[in-house]
This record gives structure tokens, C-alpha cells and sequence, in this order.
């Protein structure tokens, strides 16, 4: 039985296209891969994202856990993904099909969360492409519901592309809530300040109540989705370069996205009265737009000094696109982690963090991979939440495996007392 | 051999026969509310969710209502005992099933895998098999319930009831296969039947087409059939309606 199943992505490079969809069924006896083969040869392989097969030959591989392993892609970014599920007993052919199910199920999020990156950043052209992707729900009788808030529509929804859709009706609710601020010419501004005065209540209350109700019956009629149309849609469109080229280059290209960044982050210090954090140590992270100014809190400890060791190399090399070697950089990484966390955390835990990043020993002596992806997770993570509120992409603030910040410079502002401190600290 | 003991003897031996005969005149018991909700209680922990709140009178036989907002999060069942005795749900094991596939679908709650094309479908042949196989591994007999779904119609929400006997009888095919007293594991089951779905996505989706090609004619066909409503009794309000446009 399957006891963990993870979807890591993996360097393109390292993968070439012949491989992709092979399951190596790790440990399976000979019975259950005869068993997989037959499966795999009665599945519908039009409904799946791949045309999967297995591999009975290197099934014993002993550097690997007993499982089932398969490289897979994002059929629009085409990002590598390697995918892994550990079995804690026989591998069996009902493994397989919960391995298959389990990874289209995420690969289908992912497709999902990139239609929603288009939607945001651009609208007008997911609205012409909404026709075929979103359906509305009367004329739909196999359809998956996403009742989304009102609260969610204001970042990830096709927020903007339900307002151009639906213009007469967001026209009359607007004007009901703004009254003449609201006009023909911008609906998607107007459409964004209606969910603002929504979210935050600003207003009469009778007339939000009644505003919210008619959005969110407007945006559960819109955001009925059938994840198997999208899927389907983005496969049928999977030939045509030039759509993707744009797709990927308008909305999902950090550098494209990072002309259009409005946000700042300020990187202060501590208010002498404000209380002390494990976390966070003695610097504070703060993101602002249109003056309004919001604390950006990562879970973990290392996500802190990680993001401030890349914003200060951003600052001082802003053309550098390479991520930043840390096993080369670790004194300076340890030298900026005893000044965020002077006297808040021991000075010894910084070797065993910093050991646990790169890679991990459980009790009976086997390695595993470090924490550093936890801790790009928990960046992402936070990013993404603060940036939805903010109506804005996260993708040029943040660093992968692969690459590095690609937000201006002018949007990072270190706070004039420990600006000099800051910069002068060095990466290679 | 006693004839009480030849009676359990033959009682046994119908268990899993599911005909007409066996179905509504063998074995019957009177459901009461006690039993169901002693029931209800005991499959709840199996599944390992909270009690759902039951209530009877309702105009299905057994419904669930799932949590309508997110103050109120309780998932209610509504059972109407007549009526799941009229379609053949008429003593304590059947009704078991019956609540089997009904916490089947709140256990899913949630869960599409999208491999058929209408999800409805998907959920339902998911409560078949949990169903189906949950009560082998309980020893419990479910010859009635597959005969009642298997002469189930194909509509929206549910499928043909050929496919839903196919899933149910795989269902017990793989718990008849677990080994005697293993313990329920419902991961296994799920994994078991997320096989037996793609292995059979292609007929499904057969099913489904045809479905849509039924609808569709029987809203295309031009024949209008002529009601002779004079045979109706005065009270018949289409007769009374027919009459009076007539006048």
C-alpha cells in the first residue's frame, strides 16, 4: 500500500522526452507487473495526461525505496516533475492505478492554478478563451463545481474575465454599491473595487448584502468548471506554439511579469517595543501597494534568511540569474543568520539547520533529500497568499531551485539604519 | 437436520441470490428507527466520520444532505422506511448496504477523479463497490442490494444498472479475495476500485454516450402520441384541462 506519494520538480535537462510516462514499479513482483501491464492495456488512455507504461526491467533497483517512480510534465509549461509513491509493503497493481490517479490529480492542479495565473494577468485574453474553459452551468450537465468566495475571486478567480462576461449585470451592481464612481468604460477596475468594498465592508450594508449575493450567484453560474474540459482544452491546444509561447511569455515569464510588479518590500528592523520572534529574529519583511502595507511572515525560520540573503544579492547584482550556491556562500548565509537571530536562537542550531538543508539522515542511517524545498514552499507559499490580495503575480518575487529573483530594485527598500549592515554582505 | 436449522440453512444459501423472489418475498424483517440509527452509529465508525444526523419522512428512500453553508456543517440522512421497503431494501442487512453506499458518498465527499465524464456517474459506482465490498468483509448478505441497483434506469445522477451490479459484484470480488478477519482498510478498497475505473473507463463513457443519445432522441423525436383521457377519472386534472379547452 502507498504510504507517501510526493510530486517533486526536476531539472528538464535531466530528462528526456522517451522517458516520460514509464512507471519503474520498484520491488514488484513479477505477478503484479503482468498484473500493471494488463491494467495499463485496458485504461483509456485518451482520458489520461499520458500514455503510461511500465518498465519491468530495472524493477529492482536497490539505491530506490520499494515503490513506483515515473517522470511526468506540465503538458503547458512543460516543467519535469518527478513523481514518487513509497510503498510500506507489496507493490500491487491497485498501487499503481491510486499512483496514476494521485498525480494526475495534482498535475490537473497545476494546469488549473497556470489558467488562473492567465486569467489574472490577463484578462482579456482568458475572457475570448473562457468560452471553451469555463461554461456556465446551465447549459453543462457533467461539471465539477468550484463555488469560489468572493474573497478568492478578488486574486485567483478570472476575476476581471467574469466582469467582461457578465458587463450589464457587474454595470447595474456596481453603480448600486460605487454609484457614479462605477462607469461603462472600465469594467474591470470597477469590478475589483466592488469586491474590495465587499471584502471590506465599506458601504451601506443592506446594499453589500445584496451586492455579495448577485456576485457570488454571477461567479458560481461562471466558475462551474469541468476540470476535464480544461484539461482537455489545453491538450487540444498543446500543438499550437504560438498560443503557449504567449501564454507562457504574458503570464507566467517572471521577467515578462516583473515590467508590470507593483508591489515594494521594505525589509525594516524591530521596533524596540515589539515582541520577539523565533521566527522572525530582528528584521521585519513588509510588502506595500497603493500605500497600504502589509506583514510578510514565512513559517519557517531558514525562509527568512533565505529570502533576505536574495533580496540583498538582488540589490547588489541585479543581473544575475543563476540562484545562489549556498554550499559555497555558507559562512557568510551562517554569518546573516547569527545577525537575524542575535540573541533569540543558539548559535549551534545554525550548523544542524544548515546540515539539514542539503540532506537528511532518519534514525537507521539512510539519507534523504534536505529541507531546502520546504523552505522555498513556505516562501512560495506566503507569497502567493499576500499577492492574491494584492490583485498581483508572485512569480517575480520569488526564487526556485533554478532561479533567481526578478523583481526591479527599485522595489526593495532596506530601511536607512540597516542598509549599510546589509550591503555589505557578500555572495558569490 | 431441525427445519429451523434447514431454514437457516436455505436462508444462507440465498444470501447473494439476487432475484426478483428472493429480493421481495424471502427473509424480510420490519426495519424499525432504533435499528437504523443503531446501524448508522456502528457504520460511522467504520468509515471513521462522525455520526450524521438522521431523520425520517422524507420523499426518497434514503438522501443525504450534505452541509449547506459553512456555519452549519452538519451532513444530515433522510430516510423514509416505507419506501425503502417498497423498493426491496426489507430487512436489516439490506438497509446496512443501503447505508454503506450512502456514507460511501459522504466518506468521498469532495473527491472527483474525473475519469468518466460525468461525475455523478463516478461517485455512484464509488458508493457500489465501498458498498458492495464492505459488507462482505462484514459477512453481511448483498444479494437484495445488487438487485436493486442492478435494475436500476440510467439517468443524470445515476448509471445503468448493469454497471452498477459489474462494480458491485467487483466490489465483493475483491473482499471475498483479503483474507479471512482482515481488518477493513478503506485506502485498499479505494485503491481497488480506482483499478477496476480506469480498467473500465472506456465502457463507461460508452454507457454515458448512449445515455445522451436516448435523451436526445426521445426530445428530437417528432411522433406525438394522442391521449385517449376520456378513460381518466373526472379528478384526472389533465382530462379536466383537455375538457375545458375543448368547451
Amino acid at each position: 500500500m502507498i504510504n507517501k506519494f510526493k510530486l517533486i520538480n526536476h531539472p528538464v535537462s535531466y530528462t528526456s522526452n522517451e522517458k516520460i510516462g514509464v512507471i519503474h514499479a520498484v520491488g514488484a513482483e513479477q505477478s503484479a507487473v503482468k498484473q500493471m501491464k494488463e491494467a495499463l492495456s485496458l485504461m483509456d488512455s485518451s482520458k489520461m495526461l499520458f500514455p503510461y507504461r511500465i518498465n519491468a526491467e530495472d524493477n529492482n533497483l536497490e539505491d530506490f525505496n520499494r515503490g513506483l517512480y515515473v517522470y511526468v510534465t506540465n503538458i503547458l509549461t512543460k516543467e519535469v516533475y518527478l513523481a514518487k509513491a513509497i510503498c510500506d509493503d507489496k507493490v500491487l497493481a491497485s498501487d499503481m492505478a491510486k499512483f496514476i490517479v494521485s498525480i494526475e490529480i495534482d498535475l490537473k492542479r497545476l494546469l488549473a492554478h497556470n489558467i488562473r495565473c492567465l486569467a489574472v494577468n490577463s484578462p482579456e485574453l482568458c475572457s475570448k478563451l473562457l468560452t471553451s474553459i469555463y461554461v456556465p452551468r446551465q447549459n453543462d450537465d457533467i461539471c465539477i463545481e468550484h463555488d469560489y468566495s468572493t474573497q478568492t475571486a478578488l486574486g485567483v478567480v478570472p476575476a476581471s474575465s467574469i466582469a467582461l462576461e457578465n458587463s450589464n449585470e457587474f454595470l447595474l451592481v456596481s453603480k448600486l454599491v460605487l454609484g457614479d464612481e462605477a462607469s461603462e468604460d472600465n469594467l474591470i477596475e470597477n469590478f475589483i473595487s466592488l469586491c474590495n468594498a465587499i471584502y471590506n465592508k465599506d458601504g451601506d450594508p443592506e446594499k453589500l448584502k445584496m451586492a455579495e449575493k448577485i456576485v457570488e450567484k454571477l461567479l458560481k453560474n461562471m466558475c462551474s468548471t469541468s476540470e476535464a474540459k480544461m484539461v482537455n482544452f489545453v491538450r487540444e491546444r498543446s500543438e499550437d506554439r504560438m498560443f503557449f509561447k504567449n501564454f507562457v511569455y504574458e503570464c507566467l515569464d517572471p521577467e515578462q511579469l516583473a515590467t508590470k510588479a507593483q508591489v515594494t518590500i521594505y525589509v525594516k528592523k524591530k521596533m524596540k517595543d515589539e515582541a520577539v520572534s523565533k521566527n522572525q529574529g530582528h528584521y521585519r519583511f513588509f510588502t506595500e501597494k497603493g500605500g497600504v502595507h502589509k506583514p510578510l511572515k514565512f513559517g519557517r525560520e531558514l525562509s527568512n534568511v533565505y529570502m533576505l540573503m536574495y533580496l540583498i544579492d538582488h540589490v547588489k547584482q541585479p543581473n544575475r540569474k543563476q540562484p545562489i550556491n549556498l554550499k559555497v556562500n555558507i559562512e557568510e548565509f551562517k554569518r546573516l543568520y547569527y545577525d537575524l537571530f542575535n540573541g533569540i536562537r543558539d548559535a549551534k542550531d545554525i550548523n544542524h539547520i544548515v546540515k539539514e538543508y542539503f540532506h537528511r539522515q532518519d534514525k537507521s542511517g539512510n539519507f534523504r533529500s534536505g529541507r531546502k524545498s520546504e523552505y522555498l514552499d513556505a516562501i512560495r507559499k506566503t507569497m502567493q497568499e499576500q499577492f492574491e490580495e494584492y490583485n498581483e503575480s508572485y512569480l517575480p518575487y520569488i526564487m526556485t531551485g533554478s532561479t533567481h529573483l526578478h523583481v526591479p530594485i527599485d522595489k526593495i527598500v532596506f530601511e536607512d539604519d540597516i542598509k549599510e549592515a546589509l550591503l555589505g554582505y557578500n555572495f558569490i | 437436520m431441525y427445519s429451523s436449522d434447514f431454514a437457516t440453512f436455505m436462508k444462507w444459501q440465498r444470501r447473494e441470490c439476487a432475484n426478483i423472489f428472493n429480493v421481495f418475498f424471502q427473509d424480510t424483517n420490519i426495519i424499525t428507527e432504533e435499528c437504523i440509527q443503531k446501524e448508522l452509529v456502528f457504520l460511522s465508525d467504520l468509515f471513521g466520520l462522525s455520526t450524521p444526523d438522521i431523520s425520517f419522512g422524507s420523499d426518497a428512500p434514503l438522501q443525504v444532505e450534505l452541509p449547506s453553508s459553512s456555519k452549519d456543517s452538519t451532513t444530515r440522512i433522510k430516510c423514509n422506511i416505507c419506501k425503502l421497503q417498497e423498493c426491496g431494501f426489507n430487512n436489516k442487512e439490506a438497509v446496512v448496504a443501503c447505508l454503506c453506499h450512502e456514507l460511501s458518498h459522504i466518506y468521498s465527499l469532495g473527491q472527483s477523479y474525473g475519469y468518466c465524464e460525468n461525475e455523478h456517474w463516478e461517485a455512484e459506482l464509488y458508493a457500489d463497490f465501498m458498498a458492495s465490498a464492505i459488507m462482505t468483509m462484514l459477512n453481511a448478505a448483498g444479494g437484495k442490494y445488487r438487485y436493486i441497483i442492478g435494475n436500476g434506469i440510467a439517468t443524470r445522477t445515476h448509471p445503468y444498472g448493469e454497471i452498477r451490479q459489474r462494480f458491485a459484484m467487483a466490489g465483493r470480488k475483491f473482499a471475498l479475495s483479503m483474507s479471512k478477519g482482515a481488518t477493513i482498510n478503506l485506502e485498499d478498497i479505494e485503491g481497488e476500485y480506482l483499478l477496476f475505473l480506469l480498467t473500465n473507463t472506456k465502457e463507461i463513457n460508452t454507457y454515458l454516450q448512449e445515455h445522451k443519445s436516448e435523451i436526445n432522441h426521445a426530445f428530437d423525436s417528432n411522433e406525438s402520441l394522442e391521449i385517449d383521457y376520456m378513460k381518466y377519472q373526472d379528478t384526472n386534472l389533465i382530462k379536466q384541462y383537455l375538457l375545458k379547452q375543448k368547451i
